[in-house]
């Protein structure tokens, strides 16, 4: 019986392990760049021609914070209203729904760039008459549909737990159901609304494959119907093609690097923010 | 004001029912089904993967679990804290330290060993923090029991937690490995090839994710692709919603087969 003890402490041990040294594999390797070439240049650079040592990140920089906004600004009321609709209006076939809506998270990403592929920049092409149909906006629109099963059941969770608290008190008081979801549900419910944000955020700006298939991959400078590539979608398409431990290769190493430290940052607001939610 | 927030949620729920409908409906719509070898492989290779990357995150992940909930004394929530941190990690992230570590410094090469572990570490994550639910679940009265009667710790988890959450660890561990199936972009870095054959552990293989990419990226076979993800999408919603029902089937018949040898 004390084997199974030691192999549980043995695997736990390992498994800490593995998840120290990706940070610390993502550090070193993230930091070796900067021996030759400087920071400033790094992030605000606006040209990548890695073969001849000249690195600027930040159009990539901001076409991820450019989806990632789209995503968040089209997703965010849509979940707060459905969930909105199933706690209060809807009264059959909640759960459901509720399960419908969470296997959305079980479909391959891929999946849903093929058929953002076929939809949406084939439908600009053809609706639209643009000339290519793979923008920056298009990228936005199908991250939306993505993350809203991860904001919907945050803001559900926050939403029906408040209703169970505050029901009573509202019927009693006798005041329109429309009043008690404006006055008092949608105010409390602000620090939970947050975090699912927060987490929307976090999933859209590390999505990887739906956003390559749909947002054409060019390195100029975004804008809301042009081409743009994001940073991950930069790693994903050259990793393969760099030669290992050539200056190349530690640029793309340093672009992992930066977006590890943007969805660290946003990992502490969610945690904070969760804190919050659970005190109220 | 009072109709509009009625008006506006029905319109979105309706909204979003329609765009859930799509997705679903869409890829079916829009494949041919005509299956040849080279798919067969692929089907093969994305198994396979979905099975190694279950075994290598599994073990990890049920042992940190139950490290979490039944050794750990203090600092439980920092460690908590720390799992969830890292399932926020996105997937490329887990590629490259995947290609650094596996491929460059191990010197593994791009094959299947290396792509499962890196998917194995993606998956840890979610598998723990699910497990530790589970755990935390069972309740508090048979474990003050069984410690009161003295038994150790180890006893009590073969003898009583593992047969209490057998159903729900089987199911978590499917769930997971339908996530790994899914999965694409550690892959593209650790170790899958445009066409080929599905081989042994040592080896490249084929997987459907990487050949939905690269038919619909260099302008093969739109169609070939939404065959490819349609069977994709029904693997996946296979492993999502059928497993926990299968499972509490298969245990059930044991029971029942095990109750009427003793009458």
């Amino acid at each position: 019986m004390k084997f199974i003890k030691w192999t549980i402490y043995f695997f736990t041990g390992i498994s800490f392990i593995i998840l120290l040294f990706i940070v610390l594999d993502t550090f070193m390797e993230g930091t070796k760049l900067f021996r030759y070439y400087s920071i400033h240049d790094f992030i605000l650079g606006e040209k990548w021609h890695p073969l001849k040592n000249i690195v600027g990140i930040l159009p990539f920089i901001l076409s991820t914070l450019y989806t990632g906004f789209i995503a968040v600004l089209i997703s965010l009321p849509i979940s707060v209203f459905v969930s909105i609709a199933l706690v209060f209006y809807v009264k059959y076939n909640n759960k459901l729904m509720m399960t419908v809506f969470r296997t959305m998270t079980g479909i391959p990403s891929v999946i849903y760039g093929l058929i953002g592929f076929a939809i949406i920049v084939q439908g600009f092409e053809k609706k639209l008459n643009m000339t290519s149909g793979e923008t920056i906006i298009g990228g936005g629109i199908l991250l939306s549909i993505m993350v809203i099963p991860y904001s919907l059941s945050a803001i559900f969770e926050t939403i029906r737990k408040l209703d169970k608290k505050y029901i009573e008190i509202s019927k009693s008081m006798g005041v329109s159901k429309e009043y008690y979801i404006c006055k008092l549900i949608l105010p409390k419910s602000i620090y939970g609304i947050i975090s699912g944000m927060i987490l929307s955020f976090g999933r859209a700006v590390g999505e990887t494959m739906a956003v390559i298939m749909l947002i054409g991959n060019s390195k100029i400078m975004p804008s809301l119907f042009s081409k743009g590539e994001t940073l991950s979608g930069l790693i994903a398409l050259e990793m393969g093609s760099a030669e290992i431990e050539s200056f190349h290769y530690y640029a793309l190493s340093s672009a992992g690097f930066f977006l590890i430290i943007i969805l660290i940052s946003i990992g502490f607001l969610f945690e904070y923010f969760l804190k919050r939610n659970q005190v109220v | 004001m009072e109709k509009i927030i009625k008006n506006l949620s029905y319109f979105s729920l309706i909204l979003l029912i329609i765009i859930v409908s799509i997705l679903f409906i869409y890829p079916f719509y829009r494949a041919d089904f005509i299956l040849d070898n080279k798919i067969f492989s692929a089907m093969i290779g994305t198994f396979e993967i979905g099975i190694f990357s279950m075994i290598f995150g599994g073990i990890l992940a049920i042992s940190t679990a139950i490290y979490n909930v039944f050794y750990c004394k203090k600092r439980k929530k920092v460690l908590s804290a720390i799992i969830r941190c890292s399932a926020g990690i996105p997937s490329i992230l887990l590629g490259l330290f995947g290609y650094h570590f596996f491929v460059i410094k191990m010197s593994l090469g791009r094959c299947m060993l290396s792509s499962s572990l890196t998917l194995g570490i993606m998956i840890f994550p979610y598998i723990e923090i699910e497990l530790e639910r589970c755990f935390d679940e069972v309740s508090k009265d048979l474990i003050d029991m069984s410690e009161s009667l003295g038994v150790s710790k180890e006893y009590m988890l073969v003898k009583l937690i593992f047969p209490v959450c057998r159903v729900e660890i089987l199911n978590i561990l499917t769930l997971a490995s339908g996530f790994a199936m899914g999965a694409t972009a550690p892959i593209i870095l650790t170790g899958a090839i445009m066409y080929g054959r599905t081989g042994g552990l040592m080896k490249p293989f084929m997987a459907l994710p990487y050949h939905i990419y690269i038919l619909t990226s260099e302008g093969i076979s739109v169609e070939g692709a939404f065959t490819a993800s349609s069977i994709l999408l029904v693997m996946v919603l296979l492993l999502n919603l059928g497993a926990k029902k299968i499972f509490n089937f298969i245990i059930n018949f044991q029971k029942n087969s095990r109750m009427s040898k003793v009458k």
